[in-house]
């Protein structure tokens, strides 16, 4: 086990699409890290410049304390000690559950006898016991899934890669094995970088989340930290469709520009000094109320609260509600319990960013 | 967002220098050091660069010493040329009318017993085309069983097979099963939701199949066209025994006479040109099928099934047509040869008293016979062997690494295909007194692997392209050298298929006629050849008879072929 | 699992191509110990040009192997024209790569001797053979007199031509068919001779080429028309209608009034040989009583006479032979080919 630390590291493509940008990111020892972001923004990318399968046109990459990769060197995957487990499994088809696994085993020279028990603990470790003359073909996929996972732990590897490694599988199962993944690797306290697109899964199996964005980190940190303070309108609007509202704070009062969206100071989080901003709202802070002032859109049943996206004036604004669930077309007030400010001297690239999850952009 | 192209999960692995960006010093120390798969890759491309094009470079040099142009368009060969031309043409479009009316009456009308009917039709392929030429000679040569009937109820002979016509009709029958493959192939792949489209919008069953289906298999079409023009242009067999006996004399047949009786002097100039144009004409044809599958539609995959035409009326009739005329195609010479075969000589009538297994018997333990057949089987198999090492190995190179140079190393291994065995023959034969193989059975063996090895290749690119590169880091990540992955991983992935690649080009070696009858050296010939030395000399019961057991052999082989591949 | 199968089927493959290859390797000699007056030489391997019939040169090697176990026989056959023409190539492009060459006319040799392409040998027992056969400078011997007459279909044909004269007929336009002397050596010898003979010469050649005879490439595919009806009258060497009519074939000979041309089958020696002793014995073999009795048995007329005759063929003092000057014959050969050529194809 060891740790991963990336330094300045970025990625330019031959075509001069930008990969990667100034990536600063230290990954302790025994950590389960978890890269989040949209398509393209560049976390498997990140993944696999650690996994060394693309090379960093500037920067390097550490793994524990021997240099990977930068300007004049490049370790090839093979000698980097790490295991990964690919989207589609990548079991190879003509050998049997047991040699797929041994494969590293063998690579590396380990002695039949140790081999065999080494494969044995880690069929036992994922669930796989009796498989090992299996044929993977005629496996479901949550199986092959965990033979792949027991191919990548069982050279002891540094660091477990995991590239969307769950996202093929159906709902039920993913959750179950998400359970399972979480459980074996705190077990063994091995570090993992795991990419995936699903926000809850990145929150919920994580010790820190680093939210990627253009081949750029937006945030770092732990999932609570995420949620409650987001560092920008375009974090807050992907991790937890926070609805964006564009206007000025002035004496006490944050006016929304064209809107007739008004929240106290008081209710506001970064609110320091006057000007103009936006202000980012979580569904969960929305309240509301029947009145006349908005009407209900769409309104979906949740177990943790139902999703309701309501017509404000021309804005739609995502709410969470417990309670009675409303029906579309009724009539509602909106009340704000609490919102982020953001003023407005952030870069431009972070307003550019600025969308509501279900609706239109705004500034 | 600014756009960020996702890495494609069937990229390739960046630690190639093709693809990784370089640093703006410039020479830093690269970490891709060459590796096994560099090595691997100037390996096959010397082994490439001496099995293909050395003899058509070879041609080209050699034709471009002494200019012979002038000689192309007087006489002979320019008659040999134009009936090459009209030859190949006519049965091009032949074959591919057959193949697109077979194609859409057995894959999307209620013909009775299609299944049935489609294995039929495909058997002119498991036949060698010259062991066809003599099969048919003894249906519709000038006492051919069909013209003696004839003669017998209308006093003359019903169609004299010599000649142009009786080439052009051969060479349309062993190669429709080309364009029927093809054609049908492009119209499994036609959505039926097209067809179905036209007739809600109110057009009738044959006028949606017409209007629509049928102009969407036109890139099919063509490519069957070039394909099969492309094949025939060059074939040596069926003109040889058809054609010559009429003086009917094409590229082909020229050349073997040019090579065998030195009418003309510094033959192998004169061919070493013939060849050129040959390959101009084969680049030419390929270009054009490259530039119309380009501009093939995409169509996306329906999910119901083909919608079948019923034929209603004319579903008696047709099925009646089609099983005779497939029946006649296929049958008919089968039972010529069994006929030639078992009479003892020419002119003995056909009655139960005359029938004698003599002949076959003959035929088979002939010592001429028996080298023949040795020699082809060695040759087929050697060749077998080869082209599955070879191919696997370019195969698994082009389709799972990055580098500039695969599409040239795939095009050079694939090149042979689209060139004439007419012109590989030459090639070979200008090159061997100097690399010293003249006069061997190992100057037919290279020509074998020139040939055949775009086989391989060709079998194993489907199997090995639809496998994500996540099959070959997954190795990598264990631990694996990057040849090592391609090794363990792709390589005996796609073993199978070059196995059955491999099989493939012993069948089709053991009863090819026109490489090694050109490269005939004393006591090198291939049962080929055999069959048609003995054709040549007029002993046409020997040459029937092992002429039916090779064709025998052939369909019992691919049939179990077949089966196995199930 | 599938993989295994194939795996199977590829090792079959291989077990067989080996199998085969060890078979090619070793000849089965045939174990006689039957007594010889030869001395068995050792091993050593000749190559025969020749254009006889597959059949025949085969049964003719492996007689010859009986005596002769440990020489190897490699035989490359095509017609006397063809085989010129590669001795040609060879010629230009190095040393010719046969060791022996047996061909239908002497013509051919006489040329070949002329250039010093031959060994002067002469055969054991040369005093027991046909000394018109014999080349007195001992460059060549023949093996076989080989007359060529006209052949008729019994079934097509009630009265059969008698002579050459016949053949101009009318009655006999289209039905005529006769073998291509660019490829058969005899064909073209007898053009020759045809040309040469007082009787018929250029003249009758015209009368003949009237009569648009179809031109086969070769005696066989000639005789096999005439058998199967589809030119009932053919020219033709005797041995082969012989053959088929012994076959059951419908066909029969007419022996021409004017006297029949013959060609003797010669076999030479090429002088740059490097297995003379071989060869010699090779030669020695075609005209020993055993090899010339084989001859018999494969319908020739024999060199010798105390071997006899094949069945149904008339003894030589019953047929009228055309015997011309064979240097005459060699120096116009190429010029009589070619105005064949330009009558008839």
């Amino acid at each position: 086990m060891s740790s991963v630390t990336l330094s300045d590291v970025g990625l330019t493509y031959p075509d001069g699409t930008v990969g990667l940008s100034g990536i600063d990111l230290a990954i302790a020892d025994g950590e389960f890290v978890a890269l989040v972001g949209p398509s393209g923004s560049g976390k498997t990318t990140l993944l696999r410049a650690i996994a060394g399968f693309l090379r960093p046109t500037s920067g390097s990459i550490h793994l524990g304390d021997s240099l990977v990769a930068d300007a004049s060197t490049l370790v090839a995957p093979e000698r980097r000690e790490l295991g990964m487990v690919f989207q589609q499994h990548a079991v190879w088809p003509h050998w049997s559950v047991e040699r797929n696994i041994a494969y590293p085993l063998r690579l590396a020279g380990v002695p039949k006898v140790e081999r065999r028990a080494r494969v044995d603990e880690v069929m036992a470790l994922v669930g796989l016991e009796g498989f090992e003359k299996r044929n993977p073909t005629t496996l479901s996929g949550g199986q092959r899934q965990r033979v792949a996972l027991a191919r990548a732990i069982v050279g002891r590897p540094r660091v477990l890669l995991l590239d969307e490694a769950l996202s093929a599988l159906d709902e039920p199962l993913r959750d179950k094995l998400r359970l399972e993944l979480q459980t074996l690797t705190r077990s063994i306290g091995l570090t993992v970088v795991h990419v995936t697109h699903d926000r809850d899964e990145a929150l919920a199996l994580a010790d820190r989340v680093v939210v990627l964005d253009g081949g750029r980190i937006q945030q770092v940190g732990t999932p609570p930290e995420l949620v409650t303070s987001p560092v920008s309108p375009a974090v807050a609007t992907f991790l937890s469709d926070a609805t964006i509202f564009t206007g000025r704070l002035l004496a006490d009062v944050f006016s929304a520009a064209g809107h007739e969206c008004r929240v106290d100071a008081a209710l506001l989080e970064g609110g320091g000094s006057d000007g103009d901003g936006s202000i980012a709202v979580l569904p969960e802070d929305v309240t509301l109320t029947p009145g006349a002032g908005a009407t209900v859109m769409s309104s979906l049943y949740g177990r943790g609260g139902n999703d309701v996206v309501v017509d404000w004036k021309g804005i739609a604004v995502r709410c969470r509600v417990s309670g009675r669930r409303p029906l579309a077309g009724e009539s509602v007030d909106v009340r704000i319990a609490r919102a982020m400010f953001y003023p407005s001297r952030l870069p431009a690239a972070a307003d550019a960013h600025v969308r509501t999850a279900a609706g239109r952009l705004q500034g | 967002m600014s756009p960020n192209p996702t890495p494609r999960v069937a990229g390739p692995v960046v630690t190639d220098r093709a693809r990784a960006p370089r640093s703006p010093r410039g020479s830093a120390r690269r970490a891709g050091r060459p590796d096994g798969v560099d090595a691997v890759r100037i390996a096959l491309w010397l082994v490439v660069a001496a099995v293909v094009l050395l003899p058509l470079g070879a041609i080209v040099w050699l034709a471009a010493s002494d200019n012979h142009l002038p000689l192309l368009l007087g006489g002979d060969i320019a008659e040999a040329g134009l009936n090459s031309l009209v030859s190949s043409v006519s049965s091009a479009i032949g074959a591919v009318v057959v193949g697109t009316a077979l194609a859409l009456l057995l894959d999307r009308t209620d013909l009775r017993g299609r299944r049935v009917l489609r294995l039929f039709a495909l058997t002119p392929l498991l036949v060698p085309p010259f062991v066809g030429a003599i099969a048919w000679i003894g249906i519709a040569g000038p006492t051919g069983s069909a013209n003696a009937l004839w003669t017998q109820w209308f006093g003359a002979p019903l169609w004299n097979i010599y000649g142009a016509d009786g080439v052009i009709f051969l060479l349309t029958v062993h190669s429709y099963p080309v364009a029927y493959i093809i054609v049908s192939a492009a119209l499994r792949r036609i959505p039926s939701d097209l067809e179905q489209a036209a007739r809600i919008s109110g057009a009738s069953a044959i006028r949606a199949v017409l209007t629509i289906t049928v102009p969407l298999l036109r890139p099919a079409i063509l490519s069957a066209f070039t394909l099969v023009a492309v094949g025939n242009l060059a074939d040596f067999g069926i003109p040889s025994i058809i054609g010559l006996p009429e003086r009917y004399v094409t590229l082909s047949t020229l050349i073997y006479r040019y090579i065998q009786s030195g009418t003309v002097e510094s033959p192998l100039e004169v061919i070493a040109t013939i060849g050129v144009v040959l390959l101009v004409v084969a680049a030419a044809a390929m270009v054009i099928d490259m530039l119309v599958s380009r501009s093939r539609w995409e169509l996306d995959a329906s999910a119901s099934s083909a919608q079948i035409l019923p034929l209603g009326v004319a579903r008696l009739p047709l099925t009646l047509v089609a099983w005779a005329g497939v029946l006649a195609i296929t049958l008919l010479p089968l039972s010529a040869l069994l006929t030639q075969s078992l009479l003892p000589a020419p002119g003995v009538p056909l009655a139960w008293e005359n029938l004698t297994l003599d002949n076959i018997v003959r035929a088979t333990t002939a010592p001429a016979t028996v080298t023949g057949a040795v020699n082809s089987v060695v040759l087929s198999v050697l060749a077998g062997i080869i082209c599955a090492v070879i191919g696997l190995a370019i195969g698994t190179l082009v389709t799972r690494t990055a580098a500039r140079s695969n599409t040239a190393l795939r095009t050079v291994a694939m090149l042979p295909q689209a060139i004439p065995g007419l012109v590989i023959a030459v090639g070979w034969l200008i090159i061997a007194p100097r690399i010293g193989l003249f006069n061997t059975p190992w100057l037919i063996l290279c020509a074998y692997v020139m040939a055949f090895v775009a086989i391989v290749v060709q079998s194993v690119s489907a199997p090995l392209r639809s496998t994500p590169m996540t099959a070959e880091e997954a190795a990598r990540i264990s631990g694996a050298s990057r040849l090592r992955a391609l090794f363990d991983i792709s390589w005996r992935m796609a073993l199978p298929a070059a196995i059955s690649g491999g099989t493939l080009v012993v069948l089709t070696a053991v009863r090819e006629l026109t490489i090694s009858v050109l490269l005939l050296a004393p006591g090198a010939q291939t049962l080929g050849v055999s069959i048609f030395s003995l054709q040549q000399a007029g002993a046409y019961n020997a040459a029937s008879a092992l002429s039916l057991i090779i064709t025998l052999v052939g369909l019992a082989g691919l049939g179990l072929a077949a089966r196995r591949a199930r | 699992m599938n993989r295994k199968h194939y795996v199977a089927t590829a090792a079959t493959f291989v077990a067989l191509g080996l199998v085969l290859t060890g078979c090619t390797a070793a000849e089965p000699a045939p174990a006689e110990d039957t007594a010889t007056t030869v001395t068995q030489l050792d091993a050593a391997t000749i190559t025969v040009y020749t254009s006889e019939p597959q059949e025949k040169i085969d049964a003719i090697v492996a007689a010859y192997n009986e005596e002769q176990p440990n020489v190897t026989v490699e035989v490359f056959r095509a017609g006397t024209g063809d085989l010129t023409a590669r001795i040609e190539a060879e010629r230009t492009s190095g040393d010719v790569q046969a060791d022996v060459l047996l061909a239908a006319d002497s013509a051919t040799f006489e040329a070949y001797a002329s250039d010093d392409l031959l060994l002067a040998y002469t055969p054991a027992d040369v005093e027991s053979l046909n000394q018109d056969v014999v080349d007195p400078e001992g460059f060549y011997t023949g093996t076989r007199i080989i007359p060529t007459v006209i052949a008729y279909n019994t079934t097509a044909i009630d009265t059969p031509p008698s002579s050459w004269h016949d053949l101009t007929d009318s009655e006999y336009a289209g039905k005529i068919t006769m073998p291509n002397p660019d490829v058969s050596g005899a064909a073209a010898y007898n053009a020759a001779v045809w040309m040469n003979t007082d009787d018929l010469g250029e003249a009758w050649l015209e009368d003949l080429a009237a009569n648009k005879p179809v031109i086969a490439d070769s005696n066989g595919p000639v005789s096999q028309a005439v058998a199967a009806g589809t030119q009932p009258v053919g020219i033709v060497v005797d041995y082969l209608v012989r053959e088929l009519k012994a076959a059951g074939s419908p066909i029969d000979v007419a022996y021409p009034t004017e006297g029949v041309p013959y060609v003797s089958q010669p076999v030479g020696i090429f002088a740059s040989t490097d297995a003379q002793e071989a060869s010699e014995s090779f030669v020695d073999f075609l005209v020993s009583e055993a090899g010339q009795t084989l001859a018999v048995e494969q319908s020739y007329l024999p060199v010798r006479s105390d071997v006899g005759t094949p069945d149904g063929a008339p003894s030589m003092d019953d047929i009228t032979i055309l015997s011309p000057d064979l240097d005459l014959i060699a120096d116009t050969k190429t010029a009589a080919v070619a105005r064949f050529n330009e009558l008839f194809q």
